[in-house]
């Protein structure tokens, strides 16, 4: 098996230790409990962090200078009392400039009021006793160019620490001394790591967690939010996967979901083969599932570069419709390349995703993992590669159960 | 949750105690057919193509229903129905019916009516022994081990996970029933 990804996780909450090698679909299974969802978001936060990279290192840069531009406001301010404003703009104009369409354009906004802390803050910052219009715009815009100056070779660089402290954020502290994920042999998230090295990989992921939560506004869940706003983007008039579309709009939801804002309600639609238009956030939960998955591929979301991580998303599906679920995940992989990491309790989705992949001849790029549980009570995550029989050993628990209360 | 090495029995019935109880009852048959369909479940397994590298079972004995339906047909000049493979005897006096599907790659090609069908008969087949057994409730199917516990799951589900059926592979059949009689 080929090794792309690779995370590396040992004592992490209830995992253990585990090794989970991306390849195409990684389908996980195991207790309640056992992290699966933990490991989710670990890899969510990692890819979505990574490949927000340069947002985060422009608003780190932009918040070391921000203070520099709060005082040039201030400065604008006294300029225009002391009818200097032509030279303050002058100075402005001729120095921003080179920073147009650059990474950080940078705003300076004109403050209606000044107090006298403000004044007190500009002479500071300036190191001066008596504010000059002319002497402070020439020091302050030479502090904000030598921070850009420095932090530039940063970004450029890559420098990891900005990365790896937001994804550290999203998790208790010291969480994630253990963690590690290499992408074709490069660490992009470990410790001993100086620079993110570019991502080949995943450059686009959506977590998609229980489609109830989807279409509502301001949830306060960051990666649910995020789905829906990328679920609202227009759809694309040509976009690779229509023929898997066409196996959703008429081979199981019989219709067609869109984002419509104009639409009376959350601007979800649900239009059905027979020209019935319905509130989507309305409809039945599976559709819900499915409808995402179209909403995705019809704006072009879903591609090559995209890792869709689907915590059980066989939740509120009719067993017919998990193998229809499945059936589109082993295709979308197949025609489209698009990755897949699957957190599952179903046999359903399991014995599914193994036996049509293994019908569409890509079973190359399915791998399974079992969560073991060990005497300490943590989780060992067993590499399965395509037997699923430890799996359903796990699953068929429930019939020793069932025994123990019904027999 | 349940950790490694809690594995929880399926039998919690009588076991098998020597091949007496199977003799005893093979015995009392009324029409002197059964004591000659005696087999070592061993050859019976065979005959279903289970691997003699991984066959646990020696010297114990079943008996082989089919074999007695057939002699029966003969005798009475009547169709043929079909029963479970065989039984065998547990305790002192209780007999376990027993349907062998290792062949079977797919428990789409087990039928539910056919199975309740072989059960029926086979009752109805052993009321001809005059012995005074009583028949478990519990039919046990054997199934392939190769996909077992995918085969385990789809059985259980397609039977509308009745009670009476309780799928096991060879290894188990041989370690729940007969291992554990020391």
């Amino acid at each position: 098996m080929e090794k792309y990804a690779e995370l590396i996780v040992k004592d992490f909450r209830a995992i253990s230790d585990a090794d989970i090698t991306l390849n195409g679909i990684t389908v996980v299974a195991g207790n309640n409990g056992c992290g699966k969802s933990s490991l989710s978001k670990l890899l969510y936060y990692i890819y979505h962090y990574a490949n927000d990279y340069e947002s985060i290192a422009t608003n780190i840069v932009k918040k070391h200078i921000s203070e520099y531009c709060d005082a040039l406001g201030t400065l604008w301010h006294i300029a225009s009392e002391q009818n200097q404003e032509d030279v303050f703009l002058e100075y402005l104009e001729k120095n921003f400039s080179k920073y147009k369409g650059t990474r950080y354009n940078i705003t300076v906004t004109k403050k209606r009021y000044v107090t006298d802390s403000e004044k007190n803050n500009l002479k500071n910052l300036t190191d001066v006793e008596h504010i000059d219009i002319t002497n402070c715009s020439y020091i302050l815009f030479d502090r904000i160019t030598q921070k850009i100056n420095y932090f530039d070779s940063d970004i450029n660089n890559r420098r990891y620490d900005w990365f790896a402290e937001k994804v550290e954020d999203k998790f208790a502290v010291n969480e994630l001394k253990n963690v590690r994920m290499e992408e074709f042999g490069e660490t992009i998230f470990g410790e001993g790591t100086k620079n993110l090295p570019e991502i080949q990989y995943v450059k686009k992921i959506a977590y998609v967690e229980s489609p109830i939560n989807f279409g509502r506004d301001k949830m306060p869940i960051d990666y649910v939010n995020e789905l829906n706003e990328l679920a609202k983007q227009p759809p694309l008039r040509e976009y690779a996967g229509s023929s898997i579309n066409d196996i959703i709009s008429r081979g199981v939801m019989n219709g067609d979901s869109t984002f419509d804002k104009e639409f009376f309600s959350g601007g979800f639609k649900y239009k059905r083969n027979d020209g019935k238009i319905f509130d989507l956030l309305e409809c039945a939960t599976g559709i819900k599932s499915f409808a995402i998955l179209q909403m995705l591929l019809k704006n072009g979301f879903i591609g090559k570069e995209t890792m869709l991580i689907l915590d059980e998303p066989e939740s509120h599906l009719h067993p017919q419709w998990i193998v229809e679920y499945a059936n589109l995940i082993v295709l979308l992989q197949k025609q489209l390349g698009t990755k897949f990491f699957i957190a599952t309790h179903s046999t359903d989705m399991v014995s599914a995703i193994r036996y049509i992949a293994e019908k569409e001849d890509c079973l190359k790029n399915v791998s399974f993992y079992l969560a073991d549980e060990l005497q300490n009570g943590k989780y060992s995550y067993k590499d399965l590669q395509n037997d699923i029989e430890p799996i359903f050993e796990s699953f068929n628990k429930s019939y020793a159960k069932l025994d123990e209360y019904a027999r | 949750m349940q950790g490694k090495g809690n594995k929880q029995s399926k039998w919690d019935r009588p076991r098998f105690v020597t091949n007496a109880t199977i003799e005893t009852f093979a015995a009392a048959d009324r029409l002197g057919i059964m004591p000659t369909c005696l087999v070592k479940i061993a050859n019976g397994l065979r005959a279903e193509h289970y691997s003699d590298k991984d066959m646990p079972f020696r010297s114990e004995l079943c008996l082989n229903l089919d074999a007695v339906e057939q002699k029966l047909v003969k005798r009475e000049h009547r169709n043929k129905n079909n029963t479970v493979d065989f039984l065998v005897g547990t305790g002192k006096n209780w007999i376990l019916l027993v349907e062998a599907k290792i062949d079977v790659e797919h428990p789409r090609n087990i039928s539910v009516s056919d199975l309740r069908d072989k059960i029926t008969h086979s009752k109805n087949l052993i009321s001809n022994s005059d012995a005074d057994f009583h028949t478990e409730r519990s039919t046990i199917v054997l199934l392939n081990t190769k996909n077992y516990q995918q085969l385990y799951r789809e059985l259980k589900n397609k039977m509308g996970n009745a009670l009476d059926i309780v799928p096991m592979n060879v290894k188990e059949f041989y370690e729940e029933i007969f291992e554990s009689c020391g």
